[in-house]
């Protein structure tokens, strides 16, 4: 197979991201410190740095990368549709209503915000799935129920933050997407739902490979196609939604991701999604890595870094798709 | 054998399909006729259990409607007229049949393997297996969708007009493939066909639904006699001699 090659170099690609965001940041670690510190017989403070400060955040970036690629995957073979991913179904505009709700009800309630933006976005998820349901579970239904569902909790979204000008600062903030000051403690629910969600996937990742051939045909092929889309669509919400419980929404990943991966492998889910998981740990930790260092101390949240670099590269991507359209 | 007793269909307030009774016979090839908006699609999309109807729809003792979806699509293989046109192999398109077969992990076994490059070998493309469907022409695709059918095993295949899109010599070697596959495999065919000359030619059986009713149900020669094309679909008919055999074409009547 000719992208063989491909399943080594992105886990070596994690890797060494990975190894580069424990390395690099705002303090700086000589190479000596560094590894006294990973071998636990360094400093106090390199300790702290390293295991306190630094591998909570890039666990963290890896499993949003994780989480956020694995929803887009899922949504995008659901609803046929390559733009749909969790901020556009309404997924994240959920969990900002959750969040800019408790902030305003309870301003100094900062610990669950966490804990509401999930169940903002899993509640979104919930009612897509409802509706669909009561629908004819079709691609298009749950795409366009997204959508109405996104400018209702935006328009909500708009009415709570004219309320309070504060309120409107710790939002815009949490909508920005950033993996600062995550602990390791915070990590351990989201992390065990992002790979239940992706292994829940990778289960269904056969059946939703026979999607691409339409409803009538995957239906004669015996597959239940409306309780596949309902599963799918539970996973996505469940992997994005943890994933926003912690870093805030975090733009793109689920979109771009996809289709870098798929360019990488092809469409069929059973190896897009652990190609888009490594791809989306590989590009997160590294906007997070970019982010604290271009401006060190100052830091551009990873939310940011990820639309400056993700916006322009989708568009060149659609631009390529383009004249490879024109050209067939 | 696949049997349709009585089934209707309501769109709205429309009568759909009204009544339709038939059987397949085992190892004959049935072609479906019917003007625009006949029903012949939507009798196929009551098999494949898409949408509500009344009646029942039976093979030998089973009901398909209480059948799990892995049961059906193990005794019922079905090709809808149109389908998106994915970015996968050749291979894996045609391994997709094997999905009534397989397991929770969705693994193929070496059995199932087997079974697709013999479905592969049967619908003459194996050598589009290691090429992306959506580079295909329409003829080739098409060869790797009945090689996906075929991979499903089932006694009864139903294809809703497998030939759209293809030239005249294209068309007559998919259904000599069809005929050939018939015999060979004992498969029971029941095709939805536009191309009247191309039905008369092929067909075993004919079965003609006009305005959703069933107008005929019988052997083509039956048909032909009882000048049911000509009537139904206000055609005439021609017939050319050829090395000895009757060749009949259908035209427009003027």
């Amino acid at each position: 197979m000719k992208n063989g090659r491909l399943w080594v170099w992105m886990p070596v690609l994690l890797l060494i991201s990975a190894a580069a965001g424990l390395y690099f940041g705002s303090a700086e670690l000589s190479a000596a410190d560094f590894f006294a510190a990973l071998t636990f017989r360094g400093t106090v403070t390199h300790e702290l740095i390293l295991y306190g400060l630094r591998l909570p955040r890039v666990l963290a970036g890896i499993l949003a990368g994780v989480g956020l690629s694995t929803a887009g995957v899922l949504l995008q073979s659901v609803t046929a549709n390559e733009l749909a991913s969790p901020n556009i179904i309404g997924i994240n505009s959920g969990a900002g209503l959750a969040v800019i709700l408790t902030l305003t009800l309870a301003p100094k309630a900062g610990q669950i915000l966490p804990l509401a933006a999930f169940a903002g976005a899993f509640a979104t998820a919930l009612c897509i799935l409802a509706v669909a349901n009561r629908l004819s579970g079709s691609r298009t239904a749950i795409l366009l129920i997204g959508i109405a569902l996104t400018t209702l909790l935006n328009a909500a979204i708009s009415f709570l933050s004219l309320l309070d000008e504060g309120v409107l600062a710790q939002y815009n903030h949490f909508t920005v997407g950033s993996l600062k000051g995550v602990r390791m403690s915070e990590l351990v629910l989201p992390a065990v739902i992002i790979l239940l969600s992706f292994s829940g996937a990778l289960l269904l990742s056969g059946r939703l490979g026979v999607l691409c051939l339409g409803d009538s045909a995957a239906a004669a092929l015996g597959i239940r196609v409306r309780r596949l889309r309902i599963l799918a669509l539970a996973c996505a919400a469940a992997g994005a939604a943890a994933v926003v419980s912690y870093a805030g929404l975090l733009g793109f990943v689920g979109l771009v991701v996809p289709h870098i991966a798929r360019r990488l492998v092809g469409d069929r889910p059973g190896r897009l999604l652990p190609a888009a998981a490594l791809l989306g740990g590989i590009l997160v930790v590294l906007a997070d890595l970019l982010g604290r260092t271009l401006f060190a101390p100052s830091e551009l949240p990873v939310g940011i870094l990820m639309s400056l670099v993700g916006a322009p590269y989708f568009l060149v991507l659609l631009c390529r798709r383009r004249k490879y359209a024109d050209l067939s | 054998m696949l049997t349709f007793h009585e089934i209707s269909v309501r769109f709205d307030n429309r009568q759909v399909l009204d009544r339709v009774s038939f059987s397949l016979r085992p190892h004959r090839m049935t072609v479906l006729l019917g003007r625009n908006g006949s029903g012949k699609s939507t009798l196929l999309r009551c098999v494949n259990q898409e949408l509500s109807y009344t009646g029942v729809i039976t093979d030998g003792e089973k009901n398909l409607a209480f059948l799990s979806p892995k049961e059906r699509a193990r005794t019922v293989a079905i090709l809808p007229q149109t389908m998106p046109v994915p970015h996968v192999t050749g291979w894996e398109q045609a391994a997709f049949g094997r999905n009534p077969y397989l397991d929770l992990t969705g693994r193929l076994r070496e059995k199932d393997r087997e079974a697709v490059r013999q479905a592969l070998e049967d619908a003459d493309a194996r050598e589009l297996e290691g090429r992306f469907v959506d580079t295909l022409s329409g003829g080739e695709r098409q060869r790797i969708n009945l090689a996906m059918i075929l991979a499903q095993n089932t006694p009864i295949v139903l294809l809703d007009e497998p030939t759209a899109h293809m030239d005249q010599a294209h068309e007559a070697a998919f259904l000599r493939r069809l005929n050939q596959l018939k015999q060979r495999r004992k498969k029971t065919f029941l095709l939805i066909l536009h191309d009247l000359t191309l039905a008369a030619a092929f067909a075993d059986d004919l079965v003609v639904l006009d305005g959703g009713t069933i107008r005929f149900s019988g052997t083509k020669e039956e048909c032909l006699r009882q000048q049911i094309i000509e009537n139904v679909f206000s055609v005439r008919r021609y017939a050319v001699q050829e090395n000895g055999k009757t060749r009949l074409f259908f035209s427009a009547a003027e």
